[in-house]
This record gives C-alpha cells, sequence and structure tokens, in this order.
C-alpha cells in the first residue's frame, strides 16, 4: 500500500484540471488573437491618417510658397515655386494603386515616379482651384482646395478619414 | 485540491487582466492621438482661412447676442488675455480684447462666413459634427473655439491681429487637444492708398 504522502492525482482529477486550463487557455487565445487584430487595424488606420496629414502639411508649405498653379485637374496640380519663372515646378497628383489610390510629390511637371506621401485614398480626384477673389467681392488669395478620404480598412472603418482644407496661394493678387 | 486550484485561476486571472489592460491601453492610447490627429486638421483648417483673408476682414463676431452666448470655458480661456494691456475675457467680458472685423468699411460677419462657408472664420464659438459640412475629420465632434485680439501698433511694428484657435473635445471642455496662434499684419490685404495701418 503507497503512503499518503506519496500520493499523486488520479486520471479523473487530471482531466477535470486539464480541461479547466483548456478552457483558459482557450480564453486567453481569443483575447490575444482579437485583440491583435483590433489593435492592428487601429495601428493602419492612424498610419494612413498620420501619412495623409503630413502630405497635407507638405502640400501646404508649397502650396504657400508657389505664385500659381501652372496646370491643375481634379487629380494633379503642378506648381511654380520661386523664382516663379517657370524653373522649378513640383507636382503633386494622384495614381490608382490596386483599389485605391496614392499622393505623390514629383520635381517637375508630370506624373510619374516621385515619392507618396499618403495611401490608401477612396478616390483620386481630390484638387479643386479657386482664383484670386473667389467669391467675388472677398478679395481672397487665390485657393487649392483638397478634399480627400483615407481608408487603409474599408470593411471596419465605415466612412473612413476625410480631410478638407483649402489652402492658400500667399503670393497670388486678390 | 480545491486550494491548489483556485490559486492557480486566481493566479491566472490576473495574468489575463493584466494582458486586456495592456490591449485597452495600447487602443486608448491611439484613440486619444487619433483625436488630436483630428483636432489638429480641424485648427489647421480654420487657421488657413484668415491667410486668404484681408487683414480688415480678420475678426469675430462681437454682437450682443453671440457675445452672451458664450460660456465660461470660452471666456476663460488664455487666449482671450491679451498681456500687452493687461485684460482678460474673465474680468472685462470677450469685447474689451478682442475684435470684430476692422478698418476701412470692413466686409459683415454674415457676408464674411458666407464666402468661407467651410470654417466660419467669424464665428467665435462652433462645434463641428458628424452631420456638420464638411463633416470632422474622423466623425468625431469637436469644438472650435476662434479669438482674434487687436495687437496695438508699437514704435517697432505695425498693428496687428492674433487669431488663437483652440479644439476642444465638447465631452470634456476643460479638456484641450489643439491650440494654434498666428499673427496677421494690418497690411495684409490692403487695397492702395489704403490708411488702415
Amino acid at each position: 500500500m503507497r503512503a499518503r504522502s506519496e500520493a499523486g492525482y488520479t486520471l479523473v482529477e487530471m482531466v477535470v484540471v486539464m480541461a479547466i486550463l483548456g478552457f483558459i487557455a482557450g480564453g486567453i487565445a481569443v483575447i490575444n488573437v482579437s485583440g491583435s487584430r483590433a489593435e492592428s487595424r487601429l495601428a493602419a488606420s492612424f498610419q494612413g491618417q498620420t501619412n495623409a496629414h503630413l502630405a497635407l502639411d507638405k502640400l501646404r508649405g508649397d502650396v504657400h510658397l508657389a505664385c500659381s498653379p501652372n496646370a491643375q485637374s481634379a487629380t494633379s496640380v503642378t506648381l511654380s515655386l520661386p523664382p516663379c519663372n517657370g524653373t522649378k515646378l513640383v507636382t503633386w497628383c494622384t495614381r490608382a494603386v490596386g483599389s485605391s489610390y496614392s499622393l505623390y510629390r514629383i520635381s517637375g511637371s508630370s506624373c510619374s515616379g516621385g515619392f507618396a506621401y499618403a495611401d490608401a485614398l477612396g478616390g483620386g480626384s481630390i484638387f479643386s482651384y479657386l482664383g484670386p477673389n473667389s467669391p467675388a467681392g472677398s478679395h481672397a488669395t487665390a485657393r487649392l482646395h483638397i478634399d480627400m478620404t483615407v481608408n487603409p480598412s474599408p470593411k471596419y472603418n465605415g466612412a473612413g478619414y476625410r480631410l478638407v482644407d483649402d489652402l492658400v496661394f500667399r503670393n497670388s493678387t486678390r | 485540491m480545491l486550494i491548489e486550484l483556485l490559486s492557480a485561476m486566481f493566479v491566472l486571472t490576473i495574468a489575463l487582466t493584466a494582458m486586456a489592460s495592456v490591449f485597452m491601453a495600447g487602443i486608448l492610447g491611439m484613440r486619444q492621438s487619433k483625436q488630436v490627429t483630428s483636432a489638429t486638421a480641424l485648427a489647421d483648417a480654420q487657421l488657413e482661412a484668415y491667410r486668404a483673408m484681408t487683414a480688415k476682414d480678420i475678426g469675430i463676431d462681437l454682437s450682443a447676442g453671440t457675445v452672451n452666448a458664450l460660456d465660461a470655458t470660452y471666456k476663460n480661456d488664455t487666449a482671450c488675455a491679451n498681456a500687452s494691456i493687461s485684460k482678460t475675457c474673465a474680468g472685462n467680458g470677450v469685447a474689451a480684447t478682442e475684435t470684430a472685423p476692422t478698418g476701412a468699411a470692413p466686409d459683415s460677419c454674415a457676408q464674411i462666413n458666407t464666402w468661407y462657408p467651410n470654417t466660419l472664420p467669424c464665428t467665435p464659438s462652433r462645434t463641428v459634427t458628424p452631420s456638420s459640412t464638411p463633416a470632422s475629420p474622423d466623425n468625431g465632434r469637436y469644438r472650435i473655439d476662434t479669438y482674434v485680439t487687436q495687437l496695438a501698433a508699437t514704435q517697432t511694428q505695425r498693428a496687428e491681429k492674433q487669431v488663437t484657435v483652440v479644439v476642444r473635445d465638447p465631452a470634456r471642455l476643460s479638456h484641450t487637444l489643439v491650440r494654434e496662434s498666428s499673427l496677421f499684419d494690418c497690411s495684409t490685404g490692403l487695397a492702395a492708398g489704403s490708411t488702415d495701418c
């Protein structure tokens, strides 16, 4: 007969403990996976939002410096920077990348190459130009109207992150 | 046996709670950062509107109805204070330190707000909601308080208007998300021969 101090666990005890631990481990795994997914979605959306904000700041700097847009469409704007004689051109444009669009800054007047400042834009038509004194009587400087929506994960983020701004051509006439 | 099991579950519960708190802290921190980024975008857009305007039209609506509707959060803000004339909004009321559009025939606030409908630069305090046009970047609610104070000319500089934009969380008005400020020279956008500056 085994001494009391040497008594081990019975099979039933082991099975019960393992079942309980299995439940707990399963719970931990579920929390871990859903937590990681939520965090990575949020991180992706925050990254997209931050990039869009930085892109807008960079574009704001260029527009403030520019004399006027040399060429402008809904998807592209070419800015003439000082000395304002057409020798220093910078183009901001959107290009399709898969099912979304990216916003590029390129030295020169064509929309090829360059650096992508913002990704995951919902659409490519983000620019419109408001000329000097628009609306009439306001004596406002010329402005570049920006309306862009960033949405890295449309399935989870709903409408996404929308930036609307009227960037001022500080060197324009009124 | 029961005690061993209970001890094990207690330890595991502590570990689980810690793990959940780490996730929650990460998510809450990121949400807070997103809110500040959105508030910054709103403040940037608001200040940008003043850069397009002529100096005479920079100002806020100081009509009695508008000023009376402003709450203590607006009036007690430090942006209302003007160190050069030792006055604060809290002690002297908004009209004492802030300025409406000034100079030779400034346009009316109603007219100015019509010209810049996205930012309503003549409105001292407004709340952007998901149903505003345009809505806030993340469809959240933000309160945008704008202060325009007149700084008198000195021997070394012309008169200026100081525009301060403060974006707050409407659910916690004491919590300032973003504060931005810029000075505008009185000569901005003057017509030739004007004596405004």
